[in-house]
């Protein structure tokens, strides 16, 4: 259980200084707190462990950037929101072998990063705009349950229109030119293995 | 039949059984595997059009905490690099919704952080002992009770621990290689451990309790490939503990040294006997534990050069001309390639042992090029016509 004087600046400054035992109580202190929240905000309990764990070490990387030790709460609210951001871009769910999200293909079958920023887009008008909109919130990290709310409507609804819109940009990027990538990146992963 | 797009455009919200049942699917299905790769794409190519405005999404994260009164808590060089993008991000959040819609996220995201924060602390506060008048002195007899309830538990916890150690090494399975030999070894979760020359595996095999089937311990020299799962894998060494997150790396251990390089996913990496003292490493960098020091610094390394000795050649984005020249030396052979293709990046593990035309048409694939065999040992790149 946390307690107030156990994110105290005095144990932030002992924690600082190279003192183990405080820096332990800080982020033991800190998992609870982090486990409760990340449940709250994302529901992905196969995901949860990695979030809390790479959440304390940035913390803990990062400790001897904390100029006001008064401010824990903040440092520590910094180091979950990047660390919800990698998992809303898909770094912690997609197979490693298929997707690299450090390294991600652009629009694929394009080599100017230009050129397949503008196919993606002409891709995109090509869809509703709920659908775009839909797509945008996905990709913010809402979940598709959330979304339904937002758009005061059910989650299979949502979830249709996400295939639907998928089904067509396959069948626009294809025309274009775009996941000729998407066969080299299977045969990648199938040689690499 | 089942319509596996479904399980595709739900794959991050779905949990370990269902993305297992996928897997396995894909593994079989190549049609299934190349929308999944394809449903991945697109969701790079969303994500690439947002690092189009800001390099990172972290910037995003540090600009909201500077407009909603955090920015104290950036460091130095997230405040420079804030004040590069600020203009491009306030540009974007006028234009492009995909930029606002995110950056209305992070504010709900940090003020559910706030709520669970202030409810944490409120219910540890209307748990806190409440002071209550002394009753008297604990007696000395009561004291040599707390003592020997504290024996009793330090013991049991001992036991306890000696306990989970003996069975996690009961039934431990090891392989060794002698000089020149190699070998790949599957693991009970489906990791696949490469081990090399003069070493030994020590792991645990397939009917051994679920908990341990993610350990192993390593003398020598091994490239990992490690399929994410549910609890960490560990790989122990004389003097290093390395955490894995899920991905590929190299693991070198020599009695006094331990060096890790890290080429894809993320690992953490310590002392064995420091376990508290961290570091976490990137793709592309190197950490050594050396002694009874804990891991030296991350620093980045050319992953090509410094996997040389797995018989794999890893490639982390790196521009084709590079690769060429280091394909030309290994199979001695002369690999051409044209300017417009030269600075065209490429990622990918590709087994040293593979035919080289084999090598060069997967990569040529990857950047929609063609290669032409032009002669006993002349290969060269083409852009499509």
């Amino acid at each position: 259980m946390a307690y107030k004087n156990e994110f105290d600046p005095e144990i932030v400054v002992r924690a600082q200084s190279g003192d183990e035992r405080s820096r332990d109580m800080l982020l033991g202190r800190l998992q609870p707190l982090l486990r409760a929240y990340f449940i709250k905000r994302t529901g992905h309990r196969s995901e949860i462990d990695d979030l809390i764990q790479n959440t304390l070490l940035r913390v803990h990387n990062g400790l001897s950037e904390i100029q006001n030790p008064a401010r824990f709460k903040a440092f520590a609210l910094k180091a979950a929101l990047f660390e919800l951001q990698d998992l809303y871009r898909g770094r912690y769910s997609a197979k490693e072998y298929l997707y690299d999200p450090e390294d991600p293909p652009l629009v694929p079958g394009q080599r100017d990063g230009a050129a397949a920023r503008i196919d993606l887009e002409r891709a995109l008008d090509a869809l509703t705009p709920k659908a775009r909109k839909i797509l945008e919130l996905k990709e913010s990290g809402y979940r598709y349950e959330e979304i339904a709310e937002k758009l005061d409507t059910t989650e299979a609804a949502v979830k249709m229109q996400v295939k639907r819109a998928f089904e067509k940009l396959r069948d626009i990027l294809t025309i274009i030119g775009g996941f000729a990538l998407t066969q080299a990146v299977t045969l990648l992963a199938v040689g690499a293995t | 039949m089942k319509d596996w797009i479904d399980y595709i455009i739900s794959y991050d919200e779905s949990g370990s059984d269902a993305r297992r049942e996928l897997h396995a699917v894909m593994d079989k299905d190549p049609a299934v595997r190349a929308t999944f790769a394809q449903w991945m794409s697109l969701r790079a190519g969303l994500d690439a059009h947002v690092r189009s405005t800001v390099s990172t999404r972290e910037l995003l994260v540090a600009y909201v905490m500077e407009q909603d009164g955090f920015g104290d808590v950036l460091s130095p060089r997230e405040r420079k690099q804030l004040d590069v993008v600020r203009p491009d991000i306030e540009r974007a959040l006028k234009s492009e919704t995909l930029i606002r819609t995110i950056v209305q996220r992070i504010r709900e995201d940090a003020a559910v952080f706030e709520d669970v924060w202030e409810e944490t602390i409120e219910r540890a506060e209307e748990s806190a002992p409440v002071d209550r008048p002394r009753m008297g002195l604990l007696t000395a007899g009561h004291y040599r009770w707390i003592w020997r309830a504290a024996a009793v538990f330090i013991l049991g916890a001992f036991l306890m621990m000696v306990f989970l150690l003996y069975q996690r090494d009961a039934h431990v399975e090891t392989f060794m290689t002698d000089a020149g030999e190699s070998a790949v070894i599957e693991l009970a979760d489906g990791s696949t451990v490469r081990l090399y020359e003069n070493s030994s595996l020590s792991y645990q095999p397939a009917d051994s309790p679920a908990r341990f089937n993610r350990f192993a311990r390593l003398e020598g020299r091994a490239f990992f490939d490690v399929v994410p799962g549910e609890v960490h894998f560990y790989v122990e060494t004389e003097t290093a503990v390395v955490t894995v997150l899920g991905t590929q790396f190299a693991v070198a251990a020599e009695e006094e040294e331990t060096s890790v390089v890290l080429a894809r996913g993320s690992v953490s990496l310590a002392h064995r006997t420091q376990p508290g003292v961290q570091v976490m490493l990137q793709p592309g960098q190197r950490s050594i534990v050396r002694g009874t020091h804990p891991p030296t610094a991350p620093e980045n390394v050319e992953l090509s050069e410094e996997l040389l000795w797995t018989d794999l050649f890893v490639f982390r984005s790196e521009p084709l001309e590079r690769i060429a020249r280091r394909l030309s030396r290994h199979y001695d052979v002369v690999i051409e390639v044209p300017p417009q293709l030269a600075q065209e990046r490429v990622t990918g593990t590709f087994e040293q042992n593979r035919a080289v035309e084999e090598t060069l048409r997967t990569i040529a694939a990857t950047l929609g090029a063609t290669v032409r065999h032009d002669g006993a040992r002349r290969y060269r790149f083409e852009t499509r016509q």
